[in-house]
């Protein structure tokens, strides 16, 4: 057995009295006081997650856009600079490899985040597209920096105070003593990135991010800021050299944002109808019967899923993932059968119980013929069947 | 002293009075399930069979079954931990009882253990 990976953060966890499990390789919490109290916090306050797990690759120069335009479902030449976009990335029979954000940090500068699990696939995958004419540098920087979501309606303003009040970062890098100014944070719409600073001298451990020879606001800070995650909320996640994240971590804290782990993220992003990689798809999956069709650009020449995405435009295949409620609070979990009439017509991908609505909720393949909302179904739970109803996802939307 | 006895199942034995215990799952139990968010048990008047299935325990993180520490019928149910499972991890051994249960044979409470016992029990396990 290979050794599992830690985050620069494993000791702040350990001293939270974290349980740690294993997941994709790395050790990581699953819980710190309770799966159910982080989501609240999350839901009602702000919570904190070590997500450094996530793959974070660098891709620059001047054949960057046209490669990722090449192997990600959505167009990314056309990104504006500070801008983020979710993606799947599909092999040439249309299946996903992986689904990711990619964020436009400069004209020819970009951030991946696959997941933890794919990290090795993608990369793998992006490299059989490089050819030796290219001007291309990869670089995977995901053991040297980590990554902090903040996540929940009080994320700004703790990220607020800890920049007025504990000058924990700035936003600019010539900064001089005056009061930082945080209109950038302010600003910053859903699904853009900015930098951060430390206002240190500069060294080696904060050039990770960037190109020196380029000049673009985002080019060569200290960190990035983006208002991103994976939970339904309002939220930030924060990149920066790993000897930075235990300051950052304890500052947030120190602010009221409440340390919550995966089993939180999971309840979270499944309320908030996120799929997940693993559990809702794997490499048996097109981005069409998981809904995610409309992050699918297919029709542009170049683009290595082309035809068999159109192909399954046309065609499509006969299931399709919904979204259920129980009507008890007993968990459908992954691989459970869902069955109608007594006969089954598939399978449930996640499951949790939804603190927020008191029941449990899932989603799952059903052949196409029941998957209308409002049909009723039932989830073979140890050989019990329980009733279910298929609904609209998400199940949670901030109000 | 504590008057408490424990399965190897994780489950607790209170004895309340002549014959009637209070039965619920031990605290390390509840705590390594995690938020507990159902709770299936045996009716009144329901028999239940020592070290024998009795109901169904369900957390974020599994499912399990519930074993009954010992052989009775069941006198009383707790509604309090249906309606708020998570009243179970918050107090697992006491308002986190489960059901209460006339004794068919008070000498099967020798096949449980001690707190002292089952503190030792739960090193091993470890």
């Amino acid at each position: 057995m290979t050794e599992l990976k830690l985050t620069s953060l494993h000791d702040v966890h350990t001293n939270l009295r974290a349980r740690m499990v294993p997941f994709a390789g790395w050790e990581m919490p699953i819980q710190y006081e309770g799966i159910i109290s982080e989501a609240n916090a999350v839901r009602n306050s702000a919570g904190i997650f070590d997500v450094s797990h996530m793959g974070r690759v660098i891709l620059s120069g001047s054949d960057a856009s046209g490669l990722l335009d090449r192997i990600l479902s959505v167009q990314v030449s056309n990104m504006k600079i500070g801008q983020a976009k979710y993606s799947v990335i599909c092999n040439q029979e249309g299946f996903i490899i992986d689904d990711c954000i990619v964020y436009r940090l400069s004209e020819e500068l970009f951030l991946l985040i696959p997941n933890a699990s794919n990290r090795a696939s993608v990369l793998d995958w992006i490299s059989k597209f490089v050819t030796a004419n290219m001007n291309i540098n990869i670089s995977d920087i995901t053991t040297d920096t980590a990554m902090i979501a903040i996540q929940g309606p009080l994320s700004e303003s703790i990220i607020s105070k800890a920049v007025l009040e504990c000058g924990l970062f700035q936003f600019e890098s010539n900064h001089e003593g005056n009061t930082p100014d945080i209109s950038y944070l302010k600003n910053l719409r859903p699904f853009h990135i900015t930098s951060l600073f430390f206002g240190l001298p500069a060294t080696d451990e904060f050039h990770l991010f960037g190109n020196p020879e380029e000049k673009s606001p985002l080019v060569n800070p200290d960190g990035l800021i983006a208002r991103t995650g994976y939970t339904g909320e309002d939220g930030f996640e924060i990149m920066i050299h790993r000897n930075q994240s235990e300051k950052i971590w304890s500052t947030l804290h120190k602010l009221g944002a409440i340390p919550a782990g995966l089993g939180s993220r999971d309840l979270l992003r499944l309320e908030a109808g996120m799929v997940l990689y693993g559990n809702d798809m794997d490499l048996t999956t097109n981005p069409y019967e998981v809904g995610l069709g409309r992050f699918v650009k297919p029709n542009r020449s170049g683009y290595v899923a082309r035809e068999a995405l159109l192909n399954f435009q046309k065609f499509p295949t006969n299931r399709q993932l919904v979204g259920f409620k129980m009507a008890v609070r007993n968990i459908p979990r992954h691989g459970y059968s869902i069955v109608s009439n007594g006969d089954i017509i598939g399978e449930v991908t996640s499951g949790v119980f939804s603190p927020d609505l008191g029941i449990s909720i899932g989603m799952g393949f059903v052949q196409k013929e029941f998957s209308s909302t409002g049909n009723s179904i039932q989830i073979d739970i140890r050989g019990r069947f329980y009733d279910a109803q298929i609904v609209k996802m998400p199940f949670y939307l901030r109000s | 002293m504590k008057d408490y006895k424990y399965s190897k199942e994780h489950e607790w034995v209170k004895i309340e009075s002549d014959q009637i215990v209070a039965i619920g799952i031990s605290p390390h139990a509840a705590d390594t399930l995690g938020d507990i968010v159902f709770v299936e048990l045996p009716e009144i008047d329901d028999s239940v069979q020592q070290f024998e299935q009795m109901g169904e325990i369900e957390s974020v993180k599994a499912v399990s079954d519930l074993f009954s520490p010992v052989t009775g019928k069941v006198v009383e149910v707790n509604n309090e931990v249906i309606d708020q499972p998570e009243k179970i991890n918050e107090e697992a051994e006491a308002g986190g009882w489960m059901i209460k249960v006339v004794l068919s044979d008070l000498s099967e409470l020798e096949n449980l253990m001690s707190e002292s016992e089952y503190k030792q029990f739960l090193e091993t396990e470890e």
